[in-house]
């Protein structure tokens, strides 16, 4: 053992954590000393019966009962065990062992059994052949796609820049509890709002707040814990996917933060004429998204890296009167308080920007609200 | 790229950025460094890509990878007879098996006969042939073509082969041998007498940037897992790592998975297939990848010479858990606290759920190796032990 390791181990008060593991010191971490404490361990656990080890085939029938084990996987997964299996089977050939019982007739049984296959595999190679370049084309056909899939998965990766990491690594997102209550009171009372993107909660807990209880749906794990943590009903779905999943005009009311300015610009045309499919006759989607007009609010809203665009209310609303809404209503909301003005009058080097045009196209409202009707 | 007296030619038994193998990727990295460093280097090789049928893959002729001079030649078709097999199984079992069946078997082991010729015609125009690894065909034919020049780096595990007389032969043939670890160099003279010319080589590791979010992402990946990577099959011991891993899961019932990366059949259970995911070859960006993605990383050969990912996942502050039964890895582990080791099941069981209920300690294992790794694999020594075993090799007047 070299000479540079601390100090022996050390260890903790307990003689195991609560998954009744080893603990150790770190400080003190001497490998050699818990090589020591795992050989002492296994010598007292050993008869408890706690180290099974059967062979592969045996366990997997154990597991099983000789049928097939149900195992929820993540589809990419899927395929690439798809793929994996299928090149051990893509292999035909004729030259399969050949056996026979001891018995008295046994070598007569194997030499008759070589003789038949000699004589077949002329004729079984050339179907074989046939067989094996079928396989081999399904499989180079399979292992493209799965080129493809990781190939596309690789480019839309976020490069560590999303929401989560921005929002609560990064500490980018805005207190904008008014803004979500006001948007929350555009919805009546009693009926079941559904949000897309549901983040941190902040809007759940917010139409809580305003007697309007929410379900969300977010498709970041953490972000669903972070949810789940303050007593938020979250589902974890690819919103998209959750709509498509959910029967024509079956919702009631729907609600979206940042609508098309995160993600590919095509998820907007898609969603809205999702929600136009899914939406009861009657029911409402509202739209909270940053106004392009506010010079300053879009400034602040660029700060989030994981906001790619913004979208002109008129835009919006284009979009979604084609889609088939009956009724497009907009409106501002997100004033800035004058502690904020002043805070920007200082940062720009005290230029006199508390009234007058450019006052107000500097402090424009900072977000629009769209409130669309089926 | 015109040949000078000077050129130093790279004789491994398969080359190319997609091959995997220790040995392989060691004599390309290897060489990579030395062109970096001005030294006129060459490769030549195999058409061969697959290690287990050694049918020819690359077109015969002339390439460049990264910049160097590749040199391909054809392998020679041999039938896996009866004989061969049978000869196989004597040597893997132990047997004594005479000399003339040694040198029928090796002939038999991946041979380029257009390789050897080209040695044989060359030999003038290079100052040094570094062969690479001991135990194929390719090296055997090539030391004995051209002994006064020749190098090997061995590759050298403690296994039947090491100890047969052909490589013995071999060994004392060459004019240096350059190694990767203390452990091998020792198991070589322990096998071959202690005046067998040569010392440590290894390779350098520079520290580089990774980003394990990406490879999670790419791949689907969520919470813990055990990396393995490297070549899947028995004389690896990726077996005894499915096996293990998958009693592991059914005993303690933890939300645990086994990444696998690399070249190779491997047969995962129907109802593990949820978390024994085979990933397959993945590039050198990938691989760093899941370095830096992973919780830790097993490696249960007890076949090694050197074990080039232990002392990478290291960069990464990868902890890891090795065999117990395996010299090298067991003699980097020791030296940096790096990891732990096992030799059964249960050792196994209990040195695995420790790394994975300890984050701190895994943590500390991981820096550890990194130190280690930094402090004792350099470019700059390597190019230097290099450099002296090819300057004692040829002032030997062997």
């Amino acid at each position: 053992m070299s000479k540079n390791k601390k100090t022996a181990a050390s260890e903790t008060a307990s003689e195991g954590t609560s998954s009744g593991n080893l603990a150790l010191e770190v400080e003190g971490l001497d490998v050699d000393a818990i090589m020591e404490r795992i050989k002492a361990r296994v010598e007292e656990r050993r008869a408890e019966g706690v180290y099974r080890d059967l062979p592969l085939l045996e366990l997997e029938e154990e597991r099983t009962g000789g049928g097939e084990a149900e195992v929820s996987l993540d589809p990419l997964h899927e395929l690439i065990f798809l793929i994996q299996l299928a090149r051990q089977y893509a292999e035909v050939t004729s030259h399969y062992p050949i056996g026979a019982r001891r018995s008295l007739l046994g070598p007569f049984i194997l030499v008759s059994k070589k003789a038949i296959r000699r004589f077949m595999t002329p004729y079984m190679d050339a179907l074989f052949a046939k067989q094996r370049e079928f396989n081999a084309q399904c499989l180079r056909s399979m292992e493209t796609f799965l080129e493809m899939i990781k190939r596309e998965r690789e480019r839309s990766y976020h490069g560590g820049l999303d929401r989560y990491a921005a929002w609560v690594e990064l500490g980018f997102a805005a207190d904008e509890t008014e803004q979500l209550q006001e948007a929350a009171r555009r919805f009546p009372e009693g009926r079941p709002i559904v949000q897309l993107y549901s983040g941190t909660g902040d809007f759940l807990a917010a139409a809580a707040g305003e007697g309007r209880p929410a379900v969300g749906v977010e498709e970041d794990p953490r972000l669903v814990k972070m949810g789940q943590d303050r007593d938020l009903k979250v589902v974890q779905a690819r919103p998209l996917d959750y709509l498509e999943s959910q029967p024509l005009e079956s919702l009631q009311a729907v609600f979206v933060q940042d609508l098309g300015e995160r993600g590919d610009s095509r998820e907007l045309l898609w969603m809205v004429t999702a929600l136009a499919d899914r939406l009861e006759k009657g029911g409402m989607v509202v739209a909270l998204n940053h106004h392009p007009r506010s010079v300053l609010g879009v400034e602040e809203a660029f700060g989030d890296p994981t906001l790619l665009r913004l979208v002109h209310p008129e835009t919006m609303r284009g979009l979604f009167e084609r889609a088939g809404f009956r009724e497009v209503e907009m409106s501002v909301t997100g004033e800035f308080a004058q502690a904020e003005k002043k805070g920007w009058k200082k940062k720009l080097g005290g230029v006199a920007i508390e009234s007058g045009d450019l006052a107000e196209l500097l402090f424009a409202p900072r977000r629009y609200l769209l409130k669309a009707r089926r | 790229m015109a040949l000078s007296a000077e050129t130093v030619a790279f004789v491994p038994v398969r080359y190319g950025t997609q091959v995997v193998g220790g040995a392989e990727t060691l004599t390309r990295l290897l060489v990579e460094e030395l062109d970096g460093r001005g030294w006129p280097v060459e490769v030549l090789t195999t058409c061969a890509l697959d290690p287990y049928s050694w049918t020819n893959h690359f077109p015969a002729g002339e390439e460049t990878v990264h910049g160097i001079t590749v040199r391909r030649f054809p392998t020679e078709s041999r039938k896996y007879t009866r004989k061969v097999f049978k000869t196989e199984t004597r040597i893997l079992a132990g047997e004594q098996v005479s000399r003339r069946r040694q040198e029928f078997w090796i002939r038999n082991v991946v041979t380029s006969d257009a390789l050897r010729r080209y040695l044989g015609e060359k030999r003038e125009d290079y100052r040094a042939f570094v062969f690479a690894p001991y135990l194929f065909g390719t090296t055997y034919q090539g030391v004995l073509e051209v002994p006064e020049k020749s190098f090997i780096i061995p590759c050298l595990h403690d296994e039947p082969y090491a100890y047969y007389e052909i490589y013995k032969k071999l060994m004392r043939t060459a004019r240096g041998l350059m190694f990767n670890s203390v452990p091998e160099m020792e198991l070589a003279r322990r096998i071959c007498g202690e005046d067998l010319p040569g010392r440590v080589v290894g390779m350098g590791f520079a520290p580089y940037a990774a980003n394990g979010e990406r490879f999670r992402f790419k791949y689907a990946i969520e919470g813990d897992f055990v990396l393995y990577t490297g070549r899947r099959e028995i004389a690896k011991n990726t077996p005894l790592l499915l096996r293990y891993f998958c009693n592991f899961l059914e005993n303690t019932g933890r939300e645990v998975s086994l990444v696998l990366t690399g070249a190779g059949q491997v047969e995962i259970p129907f109802s593990f297939r949820n978390r024994v995911i085979d990933v397959g070859f993945v590039d050198e960006r990938d691989l760093r990848d899941a370095y830096a993605a992973a919780t830790l990383i097993c490696h249960p050969s007890t076949k090694e010479s050197f074990s080039i990912m232990i002392l990478e996942a290291w960069l990464a502050e990868l902890p890891c858990l090795i065999h117990g039964d395996c010299a090298v890895t067991r003699h980097h582990v020791e030296k940096s606290g790096g990891g732990l080791w096992f030799t059964d099941y249960p050792g196994f069981h209990e040195a695995l759920s420790f790394i994975l209920d300890n984050p701190a300690v895994r943590e500390r294992m991981g820096e550890r190796g990194r130190d280690y790794v930094l402090a004792n694999y350099s470019w700059d020594e390597v190019v230097r032990n290099f450099a002296a075993v090819l300057e004692e090799g040829e002032g030997g007047g062997k």
